[in-house]
């Protein structure tokens, strides 16, 4: 057996990663599309507060930063359907939210700076078995609920007006993916950290849009680069002895300079 | 087709719509009937886009009442039987990664239903409509690779796919070039002649509508208009309305 599997840790670190790699474009690809990637940084930022608040009160940060992401999400929801604030700035209200709340809880409890900078940057030698368990469980609700609604999705991306008109409930399959959203920015924070977990929903889906010319090309391409980039990151983590978090990111660009110079599958 | 039974498809009754407090739209009634072909036509900002999202589901109207297919707006859930062709300026990036075959089929998600995979009769009904708006060889193309008069017929693929007995155009040519344009009004009169589909369109090409439609309506705030296209031509509405002289170089198929 390589090095790399003999170790537990490291074998956390892959199952959960490669999970992580096929759920994310799997949200990503919508969010690309439909010009929201911005709301996976925000619920990354509300997160922090999540788990700042599990630091903090002795729960699970994993099941603290879920349930308010989640919070965090359909109130984003809520904002965008009342359609009262401009665009995307309405995100700020949540971004800078979520971060303020972490900071002042951080500030009231010092002592867990070190947990908490694994959860900024990400840190794979910690990701404990209920981790894997909860990526796991939820992961594949993500997988299934998306997959099961694609062509809705599809459509809502597409044209959400003309979506709209063929009797589609877009106000609600909208909440419902900025909740799938939350859960998927949750699940990859442990593994690229929160200021980075944007770049593993996002890049992905922008190197596939170079090589695919079809929505299913696009999503498979996507997962394909997205667990290519999150595995090659571990295993030159792991050897290199370097921040996993930023070797995943520095390899998902890699593959995006890469797709650039392909030619597209038309 | 049988005209005798003269079935409403849509009642519009005494409705106006206001943005914030501005009344775009004011006291328009109108009735289309199955198997009509109805042209709207109005200057910039007379309230036409409002009028046909209204009759969508997209806008509720500030008053008066609407009925499709004889139940009231409010109620009616059956919007596979109405398809929608937005217009073609509405966002759309070129570089979206998607196949005509793709869009055509996101048309029918609200009819198959929700967390139900396409049958056999999705399928078919896809091939159908890529087969009557001719862009059955464009099928496995990326949609931002077609010209806009492909495109066009794409999206009209896209609104035929849940067969439905109403088509309601918002200005689908702007943007097309002429020849794309005859191919166009071919396929408008194929389906409203040969497949019985009801249309409501929005042109503002007031000479070529007028001579493809059974019904006219002119529009500027309120109904100006409201009748059979030729002597719509003739009468001083036009030049009331458009203000200044307009050519119309009617054409005679």
């Amino acid at each position: 057996m390589p090095e790399i599997l003999q170790h537990s840790f490291m074998q956390r670190a892959l199952l959960a990663g490669v999970i992580v790699g096929v759920v994310c474009p799997l949200i990503g690809v919508f969010l690309v599309l439909r010009r929201l990637s911005l709301i996976a940084d925000t619920l990354a930022h509300v997160s922090l507060a999540g788990i700042a608040v599990g630091l903090f009160a002795g729960v699970p940060p994993i099941l603290s930063a879920l349930v308010v992401a989640i919070a965090g999400g359909v109130g984003i929801e809520a904002l965008r359907a009342r359609g009262r604030m401009f665009g995307e700035a309405a995100l700020a209200v949540f971004l800078y939210g979520g971060l303020a709340v972490a900071i002042v809880l951080i500030g009231l409890a010092r002592g867990f700076t070190v947990d908490l900078f694994g959860y900024l940057f990400g840190s794979i030698t910690t990701v404990t078995p209920l981790d894997v368990w909860v990526i796991a469980a939820l992961g594949g609700l993500t997988a299934a609920t998306v997959l099961g609604l694609y062509k809705e999705l599809f459509a809502i991306t597409f044209d959400e007006e003309t979506a709209r008109t063929s009797g589609l409930p877009v106000p609600a399959l909208n909440l419902l993916f900025t909740v799938l959203t939350a859960l998927v920015v949750v699940l990859a924070m442990r593994i690229v950290g929160i200021l980075l977990v944007g770049a593993l929903l996002v890049l992905p889906t922008l190197a596939a849009m170079q090589v695919a010319s079809s929505f299913r090309g696009t999503l498979a391409a996507a997962i394909t680069f997205a667990v290519a980039a999150v595995v090659l990151g571990l295993v030159a983590a792991f050897y290199l002895d370097v921040a996993a978090g930023g070797a995943i990111v520095l390899v998902a660009l890699a593959l995006l300079g890469a797709a650039a110079v392909l030619p597209r599958g038309d | 087709m049988d005209r005798g039974a003269r079935t409403p498809v849509v009642e519009v009754r005494g409705v106006c719509y206001a943005y914030a407090h501005e009344r775009v739209i004011e006291d328009i009634s109108l009735t289309v009937h199955a198997g009509d072909f109805l042209g709207i036509i109005g200057p910039n900002g007379s309230g036409k886009t409002t009028l046909l999202k209204i009759l969508v589901g997209l806008l509720r109207p500030s008053c008066g009442e609407v009925l499709l297919f004889g139940t009231e707006l409010k109620r009616f859930t059956e919007w596979r039987r109405i398809g929608y062709v937005p217009q073609r300026v509405t966002a759309f990036d070129p570089r979206f990664p998607a196949m005509v075959r793709e869009v055509v089929a996101s048309g029918r998600a609200g009819r198959t239903g929700l967390l139900r995979a396409p049958g056999k009769e999705d399928r078919r009904a896809v091939e159908r409509a890529l087969e009557v708006t001719g862009v059955a060889d464009l099928s496995g193309r990326m949609i931002g690779h077609l010209s806009s008069g492909q495109q066009q017929r794409a999206f009209i693929a896209r609104a035929l796919v849940s067969e439905p007995e109403l088509l309601v155009l918002d200005e689908p040519l702007v943007g097309v070039d002429t020849g794309a344009q005859e191919r166009f009004y071919d396929l408008l009169r194929h389906l409203h002649r040969d497949l019985n589909v009801t249309l409501v369109m929005i042109s503002h090409d007031v000479g070529v509508i007028a001579s493809e439609v059974t019904t006219l309506a002119c529009m500027n705030r309120t109904l100006v208009y409201h009748g059979e296209p030729h002597a719509f031509l003739e009468s001083d509405a036009l030049r009331a309305v458009y203000h200044t002289g307009v050519r119309v170089v009617s054409h005679v198929h």
